[in-house]
């Protein structure tokens, strides 16, 4: 039906703002144009003075800023859809809400920065982050900091993607394409349609959050062109939704209906009546409690001092049961994952053992929910593959002990990373993680 | 001797909202009448209970869409208007606030009847208000009591048919009149996130509290203009009971500790409601106290206590002080009929 990846529904833009060989200080902080003149002197002081993690975090934080700002536009609901975080609401402040690494990989999906700018700021912000958790007792000698090297590149990252952007903001598309689906019914035949069956799965996700995130906030009209948009567009993906993004709808109407909602409820109702898809909907909402917990995990994993900081909420979700709830599975195990896999400069020791806890739980059914319906679009985890090293080697010798069956998979790329896993070929394993975290945004250039 | 019954025009009725709800079955128009007649004045042990109770083609198709959903089966029984009683003997005294019965017609002979829930958070619509999402997938409706003398049916198909035994000439239980005075209660809050949903949970936890309630009358006033009012003597004056702050926490928490106190509230304001006098709320969703007392209901001195006609002349009397005192006022009778007496006519 579709899904070939044929169509790019929006993109990011792919125009230069500095150069990649460029690596003048003062050439790219020039380039800045959301610095104001005395920020600009600031960071290129510090460079030169040799202070480059003062310098990096300084700059690392202003972008961020930015960057959430902008995205914030967007309407708390939606971001909350996209991310399937049902703890974000109206009163959020996603400047703390939305980790780093959630916002970055908003942006590449959102087409504000390109696949290339989101992969090079998750890189900067790893690094920063373990130079930033490094205290007086850690065994570091005092020559053993942030090169030059990191700094200029994180600079030049952070000026190409969005300090240097006159407006960051979403692809146009991308705007365009929302704002119809919100003031416009659509039919089989209308032209956005048409390209949406000819493109990659994110686009169909997307799709879908911007639908749910307007029946729970919309009023009037837009709820009836949403409503009739979600009878047609739901069921004409169904069968190829994955069981994640089923959980997101059923969730959606679960929550809704114990709102009182009636108009969200009834096109809800319409839809999953169609696809005969109550079995998605969730008894209660105790999978909130767990997503919210599990966000904790992987916020603390992501955020500076996160060996100290993840062992808490990793035995707070612990806490919670070992029955996870359908549509909290995929962020639970995204969360142990992350503790257990670690980062490049090792794992978080105390949260080892509740870590080991939840997954011991978990069983093959739902690690193949999970690989086959979530992993390839968790960019958190395939990130930590494709990079390699000993979050690559942890994952083998974790998930090489559930002996998984690739037979009993279906998709052909996710098949070959079990069975690459199963045999303990690293490199292959790092090369398909890579090739699907591709695949999975291919619209953005660069 | 002649008699005089309402038994024609009660079947007619039936009849036609059967009908218009897509179901022709003569046993079953019989069944739901006498179910009417039995759910009116229904005690048991001499206790009176008021169920809810959902009739339909498939049980399982009703309640699938409803989250969380649990329903048990208790019996069998043919398709005859003499099941109705036996059904309720079994079924009435575990049917509360939370459960209902359902009987569903599974053939053209046979009923299978039982009890069933869904999870009820302060902000789900009930029962009847989320039927109608299932409009056009397959016949349902319930039938439940809405007043001392008013039986309602509300079907799956959007119809609604109230019937009122009562002599009073006034109109059926028109929500217009609480919504009006619930509005009222709440125009002091100002714009906030959760006003929207507040405002309905107001409305259905005043609805439910007066179905419930044999009659009284609401006061909406502040509180300082309320105490020097001479009219309106020997009131017992609260905390406030701030429904609102409750509600917000609540919201903010989702917790079962801030779940409780909400129902904790509820239940206390179900008292007061059931006692003699009147309600008084503020204009940010409190009450302010009860047992208020009318004390010129007669045109002459003395406190009266506003009891069966006695609470129509009282409102009468309140109605005199909207825009002084009160800024408005709720006649709920013991027939179920509401009059509103404020500023939003």
């Amino acid at each position: 039906m579709s899904g070939s990846g044929t169509v790019t529904l929006w993109r990011a833009s792919t125009a230069i703002v500095v150069p990649d060989n460029i690596s003048d200080v003062p050439t790219i902080v020039g380039a800045a144009r959301q610095l104001r003149p005395k920020e600009q002197q600031q960071i290129v002081a510090n460079m030169q003075a040799e202070h480059y993690e003062m310098a990096a975090s300084y700059l690392w934080h202003k972008t961020m800023a930015l960057l959430k700002r902008r995205i914030a536009t967007l309407g708390n609901e939606f971001i909350a859809e996209l991310l399937q975080r049902p703890d974000i609401d109206e009163h959020s402040d996603l400047q703390t809400s939305v980790s780093d690494t959630e916002a970055v990989t908003l942006a590449r999906e959102l087409g504000m920065i390109t696949a290339t700018q989101a992969l090079r700021l998750i890189h900067s912000q790893e690094v920063i982050a373990h130079f930033a958790s490094v205290d007086s007792e850690d065994r570091m000698d005092d020559d053993e900091g942030l090169t030059r090297e990191e700094a200029v590149a994180c600079l030049r990252v952070c000026v190409q993607g969005v300090l240097g952007q006159e407006h960051v903001s979403v692809a146009e598309d991308f705007a365009t394409f929302r704002r119809k689906l919100e003031n416009e019914t659509f039919t089989e035949a209308s032209p956005e349609i048409v390209r949406l069956r000819q493109s990659p799965y994110f686009f169909i996700r997307t799709a879908i959050s911007i639908l749910l995130s307007v029946l729970k906030a919309g009023k009037g009209a837009q709820i009836e062109h949403v409503s009739r948009n979600a009878l047609l567009i739901i069921p004409l993906f169904w069968g190829e939704l994955k069981q994640p993004e089923k959980w997101q709808i059923g969730q959606a109407y679960a929550s809704e209906f114990s709102e009182g909602r009636k108009d969200s409820v009834k096109a809800l109702h319409s839809v999953l009546l169609s696809v005969h898809g109550f079995d998605f909907v969730p008894e209660n909402l105790r999978s909130n409690t767990f997503t919210k917990v599990a966000t904790s995990v992987i916020s603390a994993h992501q955020a500076i001092n996160n060996f100290y900081n993840e062992p808490a909420p990793m035995r707070e979700l612990v806490s919670l049961g070992t029955s996870i709830p359908g549509p909290a599975l995929a962020a639970c195990l995204t969360a142990a994952l992350c503790v257990k896999l670690g980062n490049p400069y090792g794992v978080s020791n105390a949260a080892q053992y509740p870590a080991d806890q939840l997954l011991s739980e978990i069983s093959n059914e739902r690690w193949r929910y999970y690989i086959e319906g979530r992993l390839p679009q968790e960019p958190i985890i395939l990130r930590k593959l494709a990079r390699g090293g000993a979050p690559l080697t942890r994952w083998m010798s974790l998930v090489r002990k559930l002996a998984l069956q690739p037979s009993e998979f279906s998709d052909k790329e996710v098949k070959a990373l079990v069975t690459a896993t199963n045999s303990n070929n690293e490199e292959r394993v790092k090369m398909l993680a890579d090739k699907i975290m591709h695949v999975a945004m291919a619209s953005n250039g660069g | 001797m002649k008699k005089v019954t309402f038994r024609n025009q009660t079947k007619g009725e039936i009849d036609d909202f059967l009908d218009d709800e897509g179901l022709q079955c003569a046993p079953s128009q019989a069944l739901i009448a006498v179910l009417v007649g039995e759910l009116l004045h229904y005690t048991e042990e001499g206790r009176p209970l008021t169920p809810s109770v959902m009739y339909c083609r498939s049980i399982a198709e009703v309640i699938a869409p409803f989250p969380g959903a649990v329903k048990y089966e208790i019996g069998s029984a043919p398709l005859s208007p003499d099941s109705a009683k036996q059904i309720l003997k079994l079924c009435a005294p575990l049917a509360s606030n939370i459960w209902h019965i359902f009987i569903e017609r599974s053939d053209a002979e046979t009923l299978k009847f039982g009890v069933f829930k869904y999870p009820m958070l302060p902000t789900t619509a009930p029962l009847h208000e989320m039927l109608e999402i299932t409009k056009g997938t397959h016949f349902a409706m319930v039938v439940r009591k809405t007043s001392a003398s008013s039986i309602e049916l509300r079907g799956a198909g959007s119809h609604h048919v109230s019937f009122l035994f009562s002599t009073v000439r006034e109109g059926t239980a028109d929500l217009a009149p609480l919504e009006k005075f619930a509005t009222d209660c709440l125009s002091g809050l100002g714009v906030h996130s959760d006003g929207a949903f507040f405002a309905d949970y107001f409305k259905r936890m005043l609805d439910k509290a007066l179905t419930n309630c044999h009659g009284t009358i609401l006061l909406c006033g502040e509180s300082a203009a309320l105490q020097a009012e001479a009219n309106v003597k020997d009131a017992t004056w609260l905390g406030p009971l701030d429904f609102w702050t409750a509600f917000q926490a609540y919201r903010a928490a989702g917790s079962s500790d801030s779940l409780l106190e909400l129902q904790h509230l509820e239940e206390l304001l179900n008292g007061m409601m059931n006692s003699d006098g009147m309600v008084a709320f503020d204009a940010a969703g409190r009450v302010l106290g009860y047992r208020f007392f009318y004390s010129n209901a007669l045109g002459g001195g003395g406190i009266q206590q506003p009891t069966g006609g006695a609470r129509r002349r009282a409102f009468e009397g309140v109605k005199a002080l909207v825009g002084i005192s009160v800024r408005s006022a709720l006649l709920r009778s013991q027939d179920g009929n509401m009059l509103y007496a404020g500023g939003r006519q």
